[in-house]
């Protein structure tokens, strides 16, 4: 891989440790959203990534809503 | 009055008060009457930020437009009927070379008309993607860095290192001048020359000198960019429809 940027390389690969990455991809009701982990059923949205620019007008995934996760038990059909 | 018809009044009654209590419902779930309704934009946008992140993940500091999101996008919008145009923004420090170069060839092949504004920076690897849509604007105050591929990594210093990375130059090179007005010869002079770039040779390509050396198009910011797109749409629009006369 050949990187072709102006930034330098140790800018981009510096490794700091205490830097912790809780942010998945997901995709919710059709539209796939960068989030970040706040509690064991709560998530925040970072990012909207869609190409639809009405989506980033959806009130419901502007950047900073939560998202709750509801427990569901897993039924073997 | 008969009881039928009283009986259906009522029902009436009951019918439209149910209606009431689901736009209550509505005001008090969302603070407006209706929710937000999904109608489909006919120019869809991308926007292409921080670096372009391809076969490597990037530590989680930088920002990245991942080829794994975009691609599939595109082809997407390639495919949809009710997507008749695409507006891509570039604000770019560059990126990996090759997945750089897929989505500049993703953008030049598809069949809808397609325009790129340039916005803050757009560099190294990015100037491929602006040049590749139909029509390219660029902001006054972007700026654009024409420099040579650099050796990261490791280095092993044989011919064949400096062999592979010309061909790597090459490629990008020939991409930019097949999709834009810039000549070889003045984009080579560009990306060697010295003295213009404090830890690199190079240039820093700003605003009106993109246009003026055949990088870019026109001047234009957002308004500009979406008339344009909306003019190229009914082009293509008027010429689809004689295929069809045909």
């Amino acid at each position: 891989m050949i990187l072709y940027t102006i930034y330098p390389e140790e800018v981009i690969f510096s490794d700091n440790e205490c830097e912790k990455n809780n942010q998945m991809t997901l995709t919710v009701q059709g539209v796939t959203l960068v989030v970040e982990v706040e509690n064991h059923n709560q998530l925040k949205i970072v990012r909207l990534i869609s190409s639809d620019p009405q989506d980033f007008l959806d009130e419901r995934f502007q950047p900073g809503e939560q998202i709750i996760m509801k427990p569901l038990l897993r039924t073997k059909n | 009055m008969s009881d039928e018809e009283l009986e259906k009044e009522l029902e009436e009654e009951v019918k439209h008060s149910s209606e009431q209590n689901a736009i209550l419902n509505q005001i008090q779930k969302l603070g407006q009457m209706k929710a937000p309704e999904q109608t489909v934009s006919n120019i869809h946008c991308l926007t292409i930020i921080g670096q372009v992140e391809g076969h490597l993940a990037l530590p989680p500091k930088n920002k990245t437009t991942k080829y794994e999101h975009l691609i599939p996008q595109l082809v997407a919008i390639e495919q949809s009927e009710q997507i008749e145009g695409l507006l891509v923004i570039l604000n770019t420090v560059g990126g990996d070379v090759e997945a750089g170069l897929a989505i500049a060839e993703m953008i030049s092949t598809l069949s809808k008309p397609t325009v790129t504004l340039v916005m803050g920076g757009c560099h190294s690897i990015g100037i491929p993607i602006a040049v590749a849509s139909d029509f390219s604007f660029i902001v006054e105050s972007a700026a654009m860095t024409i420099h040579p591929v650099r050796l990261t990594g490791m280095v092993i210093g044989v011919p064949q290192t400096f062999e592979y990375l010309e061909k790597m130059q090459d490629r990008i090179t020939n991409f930019v001048v097949k999709h834009s007005k810039i000549t070889e010869e003045r984009y080579k002079e560009l990306m060697y020359s010295r003295g213009n770039l404090t830890r690199d040779i190079g240039t820093n390509v700003i605003g009106e000198d993109a246009v003026k050396y055949g990088l870019i198009d026109q001047i234009g910011g957002l308004g500009k960019s979406l008339i344009k797109l909306n003019e190229l749409i009914a082009l293509y629009k008027g010429k689809s429809d004689e295929q069809v006369v045909q």
